[in-house]
C-alpha cells in the first residue's frame, strides 16, 4: 500500500472512510510517515497563511472604481487582511534596509582601527631604535645619530666664537650626507654661501617654530631663500618623523612590508540595465571590495582585489521557437588584478593627489573591466583614503549572443599599510 | 452599507446582470463583486506572475476586461473562473512580452519585491514558487490558492487532467523539499 499517496489523496479529500482508517491505523504505527503527514499538513497550512497577508493595493482599487466612475469604497468596506504596519514594521523594514550598509562601514572602520593600532610603531619603539643606532662623530661634522639631521643648537652664536667659512663647510658637508642617506638633492647650497671674505661675520640661527618637511622633492630648506644670506631657519627639534624617515626605512624586509596595503572600497553605482529584482543569497561583501596591493613605484601600487556585487542583467532567450524577454539581477563574485597611479606634487597640498585605477577581472558570468579616476589624500603615510568615480562593463554570453552590463557611479574607500 | 448587503445575497449571475442596470445598481453590484473576488483574484496574479507591479497592472486591467464583458452582454453564471481565466491571459502575454523572470544559469534569484513582502512567510512562500516554471506555479497556486479542482484548472488551462496531476504533485514536491527547512522551523 501506497501511504504517500493516500496522504495526498487524504489532503485533496478525495479518500473514502475505508482507506482513512487504513491510513490513520499505518499512521499510528508508523513514526516516520507520521512525520511527513505533519509536515504535508504544515505545507498547507504555510500556504493558507500566506494567502491571509495578500490583499489588493489600495490604489489599484482606487483606479479601478474610477476608472468606471464609481465611488471608491470607504473603509467600511470590508477589507482583506492587512499585512501588519505601524512603527515597529516600518523601523523594522529600514533596518533591514540600512543595517548591511552601517554594518559593512562599521566592521572596515574596526578593522583598519585594529591594523593602525597594531602596525604603527609608537614614539618609545623608534626612540629605543634611535638609542640603538651607533653614533658617528667625524672631525669639523656634529654629532649626530645616523638617521638625524647634523645637531645645531639653535641658539645665538656669539660674534667670533665660529669661524664663518668653517661652519658653513661644516654644515654643508653634514647636509650632503645626510641628504644622500635618503637619496635626496640638495638643491639649497647657495642658500648657504656667505660672502666668503668675512670670517668673522655673525651668523644668525634662528629657530623655526613650526617645520614641514617630507620626502619629496620640494626644497628641504625652502624656508632659507626668504631670508637674509647670513640668516638661516632651522628646526627647533629635529627627528626623524619630521622628515617622513621611520625604522622601516632602516629594515630592509619592514621595508618591503611597508609597500603592502590592504584596501577595502564600496560603491553607490547604477546600472544599465536597470533591474529591481531582489535576491535570495546571502551577500558577505555586497557592493564592497577588498584588495592587496603592492606599492611598485612611488605612487604606483599592483593589487589584487575582489569582492560581491549585483550585476543586473536582460537578455533574450529562446526557446522551442518561443523568444522570450529575461530580467534578473544577479549578486556575483568578482576578482581580478588593478593598477593604481597617483599623479604627485600637483595640488599645494601634497598629501592631496589626482588617482586613477584600471581593473582587469572576472566574474562566473563573464570577464569584467572597471576604470576609475579621483582623489586621493594621505593624512598619514600608511593611510590613504580616497573618493573617485568609477565605470564598470561586464560581457555575459547567452545562447552566443554577448551581452553587457554597464554600470557607474561613486566609489570610495581606506587604504592602510604597514 | 445595507445595499451592499442586500447584494451579498445575490448569485454571480445576478451580479453580472445587475452590472447592466443603472449606475447606483451597477456600483453596488461591482463593489460586492469585488469584494468578493478581489482578494483571490490578486492573490492568484501575485503568486502567479510574481512581480508584484505587474501584477498589480494586470489586476486592474481584469477587473475593467471584466466589467466591459458583463456591460456587453456576457452571461457569465461563474465569476471567479471567468475573473481567472481573463487574468491568466493577461499573464501569459506579459510572459511573452518582456517580463518574464526565470534563473540564469546557477544564479537563482529572487523575485519579489522585498519591500512589499511584509511578512515572513510570504517571503518564503513566494521564493519557493519562484523556483517553479510558470505553467507548473500557475497549477499549484490555482490549486492552493484558489481551491479548484483539478478538473476545474484543467478546464481554465486547457490541459489534461493526467497532466494537470502530474505537473502539480512533481511542483509540490519540490516545493517540500525547498520548504523542509522552514517547516521543521515551524514546528
Amino acid at each position: 500500500m501506497d501511504y504517500i499517496k493516500l496522504i495526498d489523496l487524504y489532503l485533496e479529500g478525495e479518500l473514502n472512510q475505508v482507506e482513512k482508517d487504513l491510513l490513520f491505523a499505518e499512521l499510528s504505527r508508523n513514526p516516520e510517515l507520521r512525520e511527513y503527514f505533519e509536515q504535508q499538513m504544515q505545507f498547507n497550512h504555510l500556504f493558507q497563511m500566506d494567502m491571509q497577508t495578500i490583499s489588493p493595493p489600495l490604489d489599484a482599487t482606487n483606479y479601478i472604481f474610477s476608472t468606471l466612475n464609481f465611488r471608491i469604497p470607504n473603509s467600511a468596506f470590508p477589507r482583506p487582511i492587512p499585512a501588519p504596519l505601524g512603527v515597529l514594521s516600518n523601523m523594522k523594514q529600514i533596518l533591514t534596509k540600512y543595517v548591511p550598509f552601517v554594518a559593512s562601514s562599521v566592521i572596515g572602520g574596526l578593522v583598519s582601527f585594529v591594523l593602525l593600532w597594531f602596525f604603527i610603531p609608537s614614539e618609545r619603539a623608534v626612540d629605543a631604535i634611535q638609542q640603538e643606532t651607533q653614533i658617528v662623530s667625524q672631525p669639523g661634522i656634529p654629532l649626530g645619530s645616523a638617521v638625524e639631521v647634523p645637531k645645531i643648537v639653535a641658539s645665538e652664536v656669539k660674534p667670533n666664537s665660529v669661524p664663518m667659512a668653517n661652519l658653513d663647510k661644516a654644515f654643508q658637508s653634514a647636509l650632503q650626507n645626510w641628504l644622500q642617506q635618503f637619496n635626496l638633492q640638495s638643491n639649497s647650497s647657495t642658500t648657504f654661501t656667505n660672502n666668503g671674505t668675512d670670517t668673522t661675520q655673525v651668523l644668525k640661527i634662528v629657530e623655526n617654530s613650526t617645520p614641514s618637511y617630507s620626502l619629496s622633492n620640494q626644497p628641504l630648506f625652502a624656508s632659507f631663500k626668504t631670508l637674509n644670506k647670513d640668516e638661516i631657519f632651522i628646526p627647533s627639534t629635529v627627528s626623524t618623523r619630521d622628515f617622513g624617515v621611520s625604522f622601516q626605512d632602516i629594515n630592509p624586509i619592514l621595508h618591503q612590508l611597508s609597500k603592502f596595503s590592504l584596501s577595502f572600497r564600496g560603491y553607490l553605482h547604477k546600472s544599465q540595465p536597470e533591474v529591481n529584482v531582489n535576491l535570495t543569497q546571502t551577500s558577505l561583501l555586497n557592493n564592497t571590495g577588498i584588495g592587496i596591493g603592492y606599492e611598485v613605484g612611488k605612487n604606483a601600487t599592483l593589487g589584487f582585489e575582489f569582492g560581491q556585487e549585483k550585476f543586473a542583467q536582460k537578455f533574450t532567450l529562446i526557446r522551442n521557437d518561443d523568444k522570450s524577454f529575461y530580467k534578473q539581477n544577479p549578486l556575483l563574485w568578482w576578482y581580478g588584478l588593478y593598477y593604481q597611479q597617483a599623479i604627485g606634487n600637483l595640488f599645494r597640498y601634497e598629501s592631496l593627489k589626482p588617482t586613477a585605477r584600471i581593473f582587469f577581472g572576472g566574474t562566473p558570468v563573464g570577464p569584467l573591466v572597471r576604470g576609475m579616476v579621483g582623489l586621493q589624500y594621505n593624512p598619514d603615510r600608511r593611510v590613504s583614503l580616497f573618493l573617485g568615480w568609477e565605470g564598470t562593463l561586464l560581457w555575459y554570453k547567452v545562447q552566443n549572443n554577448l551581452y553587457q552590463t554597464r554600470k557607474n557611479g561613486l566609489t570610495y574607500g581606506v587604504s592602510v599599510k604597514y | 452599507m445595507e445595499s451592499v448587503n442586500n447584494f451579498g445575497q445575490m448569485s454571480d449571475f445576478e451580479l453580472c446582470q445587475a452590472l447592466s442596470s443603472r449606475k447606483d445598481i451597477a456600483e453596488l453590484a461591482f463593489t460586492e463583486i469585488y469584494n468578493r473576488y478581489s482578494q483571490m483574484l490578486f492573490t492568484f496574479i501575485l503568486r502567479t506572475i510574481v512581480n508584484r507591479a505587474d501584477a498589480k497592472d494586470i489586476f486592474q486591467e481584469t477587473f475593467l476586461k471584466f466589467y466591459s464583458c458583463c456591460v456587453n452582454g456576457a452571461k457569465v453564471a461563474n465569476i471567479l473562473p471567468m475573473l481567472l481565466k481573463i487574468a491568466r491571459n493577461l499573464c501569459l502575454n506579459r510572459f511573452r512580452d518582456k517580463k518574464a523572470i526565470v534563473p540564469f544559469e546557477d544564479n537563482r534569484i529572487m523575485v519579489f519585491d522585498e519591500e512589499l513582502e511584509r511578512n515572513e512567510t510570504s517571503k518564503i512562500v513566494a521564493n519557493a514558487l519562484s523556483l517553479l516554471e510558470y505553467p507548473t506555479r500557475e497549477i499549484f497556486v490555482l490549486h492552493h490558492y484558489q481551491s479548484l479542482t483539478f478538473s476545474e484548472i484543467a478546464e481554465i488551462t486547457g490541459e489534461s487532467l493526467a497532466t494537470i496531476k502530474t505537473r502539480y504533485y512533481r511542483a509540490k514536491e519540490k516545493l517540500r523539499n525547498y520548504l523542509i527547512p522552514f517547516l521543521k522551523n515551524e514546528k
